[in-house]
């Protein structure tokens, strides 16, 4: 071989060997690129709500056949997200635990959370982080048995609720126990003893004010969805060995909802905010499949294929585990 | 009450603009302490109008907390008051399911 031959013939084996280099080095980058397990767990269940008060285009017609207005009446889970990434673990809404509220909705199959999370195999103490996805009672009802977790709410949810419950109309500013309760005015599900779990956080220095916005770890972020729900809802952005998944508290209520887009749980909503909060669903995980529904009626069935590895825990209440970061072990019974 | 610290903790910072939000809520609830305690009430409710009372009078020692911080600073009276606060608040709600059972309790 002559000279410029074993030139070349060198020079293509250093081409060959970096092309190899940079294949691999993408792959481990790609195999580092972190990854959460997460986990559903149900706080409780709104039992027998009238289908159309929770979607209004599914109201009930007394004798129809149609498949849209049919149904009378539907359960309603209220769903935690319980997601572990590496050695922090977060929650996405808290549920409730206040026994006078819950009766008052005519719940059921409710269980503490520090006991739930026992199920699991982590203590509340382990949760490190709660991101509530609005400030409703039965979404910020459990903070103050979360030790060591950092509260993250909305600025604009803060605002919200202090202009409704300051403001001087009495319908607007009606809370759930005023006369003649309320129903969706703008003070509506902000309970006093919700108010002082999240107060509780604020004072003890374990809360964030978001404003917009946030990356609160790697890959997992919270998106604003301003008035899809209340006024400073917020998404929740988490990248799992499943795909990517999107948690959005009641601007999600409905998987129906934001597969066949329709509002749902339209309480202090802009019906226009949450079909944009569908959309970044959509546009962050490809789909709908993987847009996590705060009370989708179908939870933890083969119909919300996200949540079908599911389990009856504690009070009858259900679980399901949604994906395994690898290495983390399944915690199902 | 909770709104007024809320507010102050995020977004204020004015001890001042508290003090102007709590003295209000202060006064309305000795009034309403010193009214609950005024009345005649029968035998079979005297347990709960205790109860009742005790919840008046946790919420305005939780409000003169709150003053006290607005006057020496002291944080350790906000989150005294705040849990003052919790605990009035259940504390009428068990009071409130006796007096008006099934119906809106306010607390």
């Amino acid at each position: 071989m002559t000279e410029l031959g074993l030139k070349i013939r060198l020079f293509a084996s250093i081409v060959a060997a970096s092309a190899m280099l940079s294949v691999l080095s993408g792959t481990a980058a790609l195999a580092q690129a972190p990854v959460c397990s997460v986990w559903l767990i149900e706080s409780s269940r709104f039992m027998n709500v009238p289908f159309g008060a929770f979607m209004p285009d599914r109201a009930f017609v007394p004798g129809s056949d149609k498949p849209m207005s049919n149904i009378p009446t539907v359960d309603l889970p209220v769903n935690i997200g319980v997601i572990k990434c590496g050695s922090e673990l977060i929650l996405y809404d808290t549920g409730w635990k206040q026994q006078e509220y819950l009766k008052m909705t005519g719940s059921d199959h409710w269980a503490p959370i520090g006991e739930q999370l026992k199920l699991l195999g982590f203590n509340a103490a382990d949760v490190t982080k709660a991101v509530i996805g609005h400030a409703h009672w039965d979404h910020a009802g459990q903070l103050s048995d979360l030790p060591n977790a950092v509260l993250y709410v909305q600025r604009a949810e803060l605002a919200a609720i202090e202009w409704a419950l300051n403001y001087p109309e009495k319908h607007i500013k009606a809370i759930n126990s005023d006369p003649g309760g309320c129903n969706r005015t703008p003070a509506c599900g902000y309970m006093p003893l919700t108010m002082q779990e999240v107060y509780g956080k604020i004072l003890k220095g374990q809360a964030k004010i978001v404003d917009g916005e946030m990356e609160i770890l790697p890959g997992v972020i919270i998106h604003p969805a301003f008035r899809a729900h209340t006024a400073g809802s917020q998404l929740l952005e988490v990248p799992t060995s499943i795909g990517k998944l999107v948690f959005g508290s009641d601007a999600f209520s409905s998987y129906e909802g934001i597969r066949d887009w329709m509002v749902a749980n339209i309480q202090q909503t802009d019906s226009v905010q949450q079909f944009l909060a569908y959309e970044q669903c959509y546009k962050i995980t490809g789909g709908y499949e993987h847009c996590i529904a705060a009370h989708e009626p179908l939870s933890y069935t083969d119909k919300y294929p996200v949540t079908k590895n599911s389990w009856v825990a504690l009070n009858g209440g259900r679980m399901a585990e949604i994906a395994l970061a690898p290495g983390e072990k399944s915690r199902k019974p | 009450m909770s709104f007024a610290g809320i507010v102050y903790e995020t977004e204020s910072h004015d001890a001042r603009q508290l003090e102007q939000k709590i003295e209000p809520i202060a006064k309305f609830f000795d009034d309403a302490e010193r009214r609950v305690g005024g009345l005649a009430v029968p035998a079979s409710l005297s347990k709960v109008h205790g109860q009742y009372l005790e919840a008046m009078a946790l919420y305005r020692k939780a409000s003169d907390e709150m003053l006290a911080f607005t006057k020496d600073g002291g944080r350790q009276h906000l989150i005294d008051a705040q849990g003052m606060g919790m605990t009035a608040s259940e504390d009428l709600l068990r009071a409130g399911e006796v007096l008006w059972p099934g119906q809106y309790k306010p607390h």
